[in-house]
């Protein structure tokens, strides 16, 4: 599939600001599976942008407007080409005793996403009481899928129930949150069982052509899901808001441990004012 | 028959055999007389050096000054080979290991480290990763050694991220040579005086070349600031290599450089040297939560404007779970034997090493990983529950130093801090800090309460001094004033204005809250307006059920602290400015403004005030401020920073002044008419000015509407007309430097000064006090007054000082970027 799309950040302050700082990772990733073939940035007021790599490979552009404004407009356009790449079937029938085995290695990339994260704590399976029984034995095929089924199934997608820095165990006890928290629980329940699994931000195509309603939800923001590495180094994408593999459909932008690795905007400024957010993505097939 | 002190002989001491030779035969001549009283004079100099011998990471632990010993600590030449060329290694290995760490990583692979030990670690940054330039991203290292009975040296802890104690080893090398100078007698001793020098240069050279011939450029050592434990020898350190000492709000980025504010703009900064932990380095990156540190500084770290020096991140390698494995990690990077070994080390990661220590407590000294600041910050963000990782040592008998213990000679077990910058001619510093306790010379273990410590003599051979001492140690370092951050100039401007508001708001209310007041007949409103216009709408609002509740009234604009306009809340927020002044305020200072803070702390709860209290508190706030201002003067230097607290109260004044007649002289004036009013309020007026005295020594007659807006406007010797406060503050910004005469804050305020001479006060005021001399007019013909024009000339009043203090502001303190670049859209290529 082809996608352009159109991502629009604006803070709007009471009073002028200055000295704004900022990092962004708003740039979709290139791999095997996702080409970037057009990227326009903009921001208002005009800024000196710079481009790295994180530690993860993510695209981080930064920027700082030194001097007095009252508005801060960050927009992304970009095209991107998607394919979908599954797992060997042999990956999927490893039993997850011995994918542990496997995986037990001494890199720090896949380690680094078996350890608890800042908004990730690795929970006791035990307080999870109706969570489906994983076994040892059990195939990765089978463990992981049911995994994200339980989570959709679980947790209600409520948009405004939880803040950035709700605790996961505020949102297992409501059972509802979005994407984000979704994505934070599978994440906290797979490492738990040791399983690395990292945290996606991106984008997600709501609506097919021509269908009248959204078959997926996320579409209106920055989407979030996960991926869980399986021996040999596959990252196996999976979407539990939406019940379903990470497929065409989904776009990547970043990687990281949680959310707060791939923030789309981080940053600071000097005055008092209070700010205000918006966001507007849109989505659209080529 | 016993001898007298001055005939017994400091030889005679017990264990006075086994000092060294040289220091023996010097001191073989000393009574016990001579010998404590030149002791006596040299702790003098402690303590007048004070908290300059505070241990800095350990000050938790540490009470007080440490002590200085007389005794000095001498390294054979051959000893000091071998620790020379072993402290080298290590700094060569540690810095291989960091750089691969935030690099390729290639340890991990040898299994010996697990990734635990990297990422639990609190100097750990992803976002450090690929961050590092250069060979050595630990220019500044330090080893501590311990040494064993039997002569084995060992290293006890690593400091790679920034060594401390630095201005011990020079200070503790100063006051020797002042005290004891015989003992240099028979030893030539390395000098270490220079050092401090070489780091500066190390600092230069760190920098590209170009660099240079760029303009102005500055290198500075970044501190936490003046509340921390190492700041002292900051301070001290900053002063001997000539760089100037900032703190995080002195830095600022623009366009991916940084940038030091001065109040002489801002110049570049190409190095800085790093006092501070990693971590509160920058709010923008990394997966952090405090806003402390320089927004944007990684950004330039990665962008290669900038260098720093250590890296961030480099506190990794201080973790002392890496002690277990120095050896390898000089084999792994070096393809070389270790020169000096580690203490051996059991980690709590481990379970078999952890529950060996725990079983056996007494076998071993235990310890956190980490250093205690870096377990103190892990605590506050992890809760104090997690348990933190540990090491341990087993004990060994370890070799001692004598020292003198005041009343005799005994020995102690010693830590020796080596210092030395890498580059490409690394230098060690020919000396260390020696440290003394009473029984385990290891940092952070419970044990080390340090005592005292040493000078630390390295043995040079004559052709060695010869060579160093030709060396141009000082030949390309300019130790000129460095001007002053903006940051402090800021903070002592505020302190001014607050100190000022304080004085006034405290004066206006003693005056409003007295009982002829409150309880006049007379409705008294423009009184009341005017102070209302001078403490802001909004306060005016709450305050309005309080006017005729003199007591209440008065409580609440004097004690509470929540409320801004507050005589209370002005103190806590002069209280704040001051604490980030602190570099350039005088003891006496504190004492006296602290005493007004004490003043109005038994009245902090109080609900009501009586007549009397309301005017003892009142008159005894005004009373301190003027002590405080009157300090000032006396014992502040007369510098830019000072004149900035100067320009600061001036400005405040006339603000104040502007709003008050901006509100009362419209009022007045449609009040007054034919001066038939009475001209009570006028009063009022010039009392919340204090110039009525002034008034009456002018014009000895009763208040006039047109005296009064001359004396308050214009009058060039009252202190709180408008005219007098700008021109001051136009004498004071005069002499901050040498500014252009079309200077943009000059530029204002010369306006604004032609402004305010060249008042309409006759068109303005046709009813004068002159008037009354022909007698009482026929209504019918009274001259209009012309309340709009007050009104718009006390509104181009207001602006001009808005505007001046803006550009005061943005010339010296913030120097906000006004200019809007052309619009710009960046397409990325990836």
């Amino acid at each position: 599939m082809r996608y352009k799309i159109h991502h629009k950040t604006e803070y709007s302050y009471q009073a002028p600001v200055f000295e704004s700082v900022g990092e962004m990772r708003v740039c979709p990733l290139s791999n095997e599976t996702q080409q970037l073939q057009d990227r326009k940035l903009k921001v208002f007021p005009s800024a000196m942008v710079r481009a790295f790599h994180d530690f993860f490979g993510n695209c981080v552009e930064c920027f700082s407007v030194p001097f007095r404004h009252d508005r801060l407009v960050v927009e992304s356009e970009c095209i991107v080409a998607t394919s979908i790449q599954m797992p060997m079937p042999e990956q999927l029938g490893i039993s997850l005793g011995e994918a542990r085995q496997i995986l037990k290695g001494h890199r720090m990339d896949p380690y680094l996403f078996s350890r608890p994260s800042r908004l990730v704590p690795m929970l006791l399976r035990k307080s999870i009481n109706d969570l489906p029984e994983i076994r040892s034995q059990n195939e990765l095929g089978e463990i992981i899928p049911r995994l994200n089924e339980w989570i959709y199934r679980s947790f209600q997608y409520r948009p405004g129930s939880t803040q950035i820095e709700t605790p996961l165990e505020e949102v297992l006890r409501q059972r509802k949150g979005v994407c984000q928290d979704f994505a934070h629980v599978f994440l906290s329940i797979s490492r738990s069982i040791g399983l690395p699994a990292r945290y996606v931000s991106g984008y997600i195509e709501g609506r097919e052509p021509g269908e009248q309603d959204d078959s997926f939800v996320g579409a209106m923001a920055s989407h979030a899901w996960v991926e869980v590495m399986l021996p040999g180094g596959f990252w196996w994408g999976w979407d539990p808001t939406n019940n379903c593999v990470a497929g065409e459909r989904h776009i990547k932008v970043a990687v990281g441990r949680d959310y707060s690795d791939v923030s789309p905007l981080r940053g600071t400024y000097r005055g008092s004012a209070s700010q205000k957010l918006e966001v507007e993505v849109y989505l659209e097939r080529l | 028959m016993n001898a007298r002190p001055s005939q017994i002989l400091l030889s005679r001491q017990k264990g006075f055999e086994t000092l060294d030779g040289g220091v023996r035969r010097a001191l073989e001549r000393f009574s016990m007389r001579e010998w404590r009283s030149r002791i006596n004079r040299l702790n003098r100099a402690v303590d007048e050096l004070g908290s300059l011998f505070v241990f800095p990471q350990e000050a938790a632990n540490a009470v007080g000054p440490i002590a200085f010993d007389p005794l000095p600590f001498k390294v054979s030449e051959g000893e000091w080979k071998l620790l020379h060329d072993g402290v080298l290694q290590r700094a060569k290995a540690m810095n291989a290991f960091l750089r691969d760490v935030y690099g390729q990583r290639s340890f991990l692979k040898g299994g010996w480290i697990p990734p635990d030990w990297i990422l639990d670690d609190p100097s750990f940054g992803l976002e450090y990763a690929n961050l590092i330039r250069g060979e050595y991203p630990a220019m500044i290292c330090a080893v501590d050694l311990v040494c064993r009975e039997d002569g084995q040296w060992r290293v006890s802890d690593q400091h790679f991220s920034s060594p401390q104690g630095l201005s011990h080893v020079l200070q503790g090398r100063r006051l020797q040579a002042q005290y004891f100078p015989e003992l240099f007698a028979e030893t030539a001793v390395e000098p270490v005086a220079s050092f401090p020098s070489r780091l500066a240069e190390f600092l230069r050279l760190a920098v590209p070349k170009a660099e240079f011939e760029n303009g102005d450029t500055i290198a500075v050592m970044l501190t936490g600031g003046e509340s921390n434990d190492s700041f002292p020898e900051e301070s001290f350190l900053a002063r001997q290599m000539g760089v100037p000492l900032v703190s995080a709000q002195d830095l600022v980025v623009r366009d991916f450089q940084v940038y030091f504010r001065t109040i002489h703009g801002m110049i570049r900064v190409p190095t800085i040297y790093r006092r501070i932990d990693g971590e509160g380095l920058d709010p923008v990156s990394g997966n952090r939560m405090d806003l402390s540190g320089v927004p944007g500084l990684l950004h330039c770290l990665r962008a290669g404007t900038v260098d720093m020096v250590n890296a961030p991140g480099a506190g990794l390698a201080d973790n002392r779970v890496f002690l277990r494995h120095g050896r390898q990690i000089i084999r792994h990077y070096l393809s070389e034997s270790a020169l000096i070994r580690d203490l051996p080390t059991l980690v709590s990661y481990d379970r078999d090493q952890m529950a060996e220590f725990t079983d056996k407590p007494d076998d071993y000294w235990v310890r956190p990983a980490w250093k205690s600041s870096l377990v103190r910050r892990w605590q506050r963000i992890h809760g104090m529950d997690r348990s933190v990782i540990k090491v341990a040592h087993p004990k060994t008998p370890l070799r001692k130093v004598q020292i003198w213990n005041g009343d005799s000679l005994e020995s102690r077990p010693f830590s020796l801090r080596i210092f030395c910058l890498m580059g490409a001619q690394p230098v060690v510093l020919p000396g260390g800090w020696l440290r003394v306790n009473n029984s385990v010379p290891l940092d952070d273990h419970e044990d080390s309460n340090w005592l005292r410590s040493q000078d630390v003599w390295v043995q040079s051979s004559e052709s060695q001094r010869s060579v160093s001492v030709s060396m141009p140690l000082e030949a390309n370092l300019d130790i000129g004033e460095n001007p002053p951050g903006s940051a402090l100039a800021e903070s002592m401007y505020w302190l001014g204005r607050y100190l000022e508001r304080i004085d006034n708001t405290a004066r206006m209310t003693g005056i409003l809250a007295e009982d002829s007041f409150a309880n006049s007949d007379e409705d008294h409103s423009i009184t009341w307006d005017a102070f209302m216009a001078v403490v802001g709408e909004q306060a005016a609002a709450k305050l309005q059920p309080y006017r005729k509740e003199a007591e209440r009234f008065a409580a609440l604009m004097l004690l509470h602290a929540e409320r801004p306009e507050t005589v209370a809340s002005c103190i806590q927020q002069a209280r704040q400015v001051a604490d980030r002044a602190m570099g350039a305020l005088s003891p006496e200072f504190w004492h006296v403004f602290l005493q007004l803070q004490q003043f109005i702390q038994p009245y902090a709860q109080r609900k009501r005030l009586a007549a009397h209290e309301r005017k003892f508190v009142c008159s005894g706030i005004t009373e301190r401020i003027a002590t405080i201002f009157g300090t000032a003067d006396r014992t502040l230097m007369i510098d830019e920073c000072w004149r900035f607290m100067v320009i600061g109260s001036l400005l405040e004044r006339a603000i104040i002044t502007v709003n008050l007649l901006a509100k009362t002289l419209p009022l007045a004036a449609l009040h007054q008419k034919w001066h038939q009013v009475d001209d009570s309020e006028l009063i009022y007026l010039l009392r919340m000015t204090s110039t009525l005295d002034a008034y009456h020594r002018i014009y000895r007659s009763r208040a006039f509407l047109d005296r009064i807006a001359h004396l308050l406007w214009q009058h060039a010797r009252t202190p709180h007309s408008v005219y007098y406060c700008l021109e001051e503050s136009y004498r004071h910004v005069n002499l901050l430097g040498e500014l252009a005469p079309d200077h943009p804050v000059l530029q204002k305020m010369k306006d604004l000064i032609k402004q305010v001479q060249s008042l309409p006060i006759a068109e303005l005021f046709p009813a004068r006090a002159l008037h009354l001399d022909w007698g009482m007019p026929d209504a019918a013909q009274s001259p209009e007054f012309s309340a709009t024009g007050i009104i718009e000339i006390s509104q181009v009043l207001k602006d001009g000082i808005e505007g001046i203090h803006l550009a005061i502001d943005s010339s010296f303190l913030n120097h906000e970027a006004s200019e809007r670049r052309e619009k710009l859209s960046i397409h990325n290529a990836l």
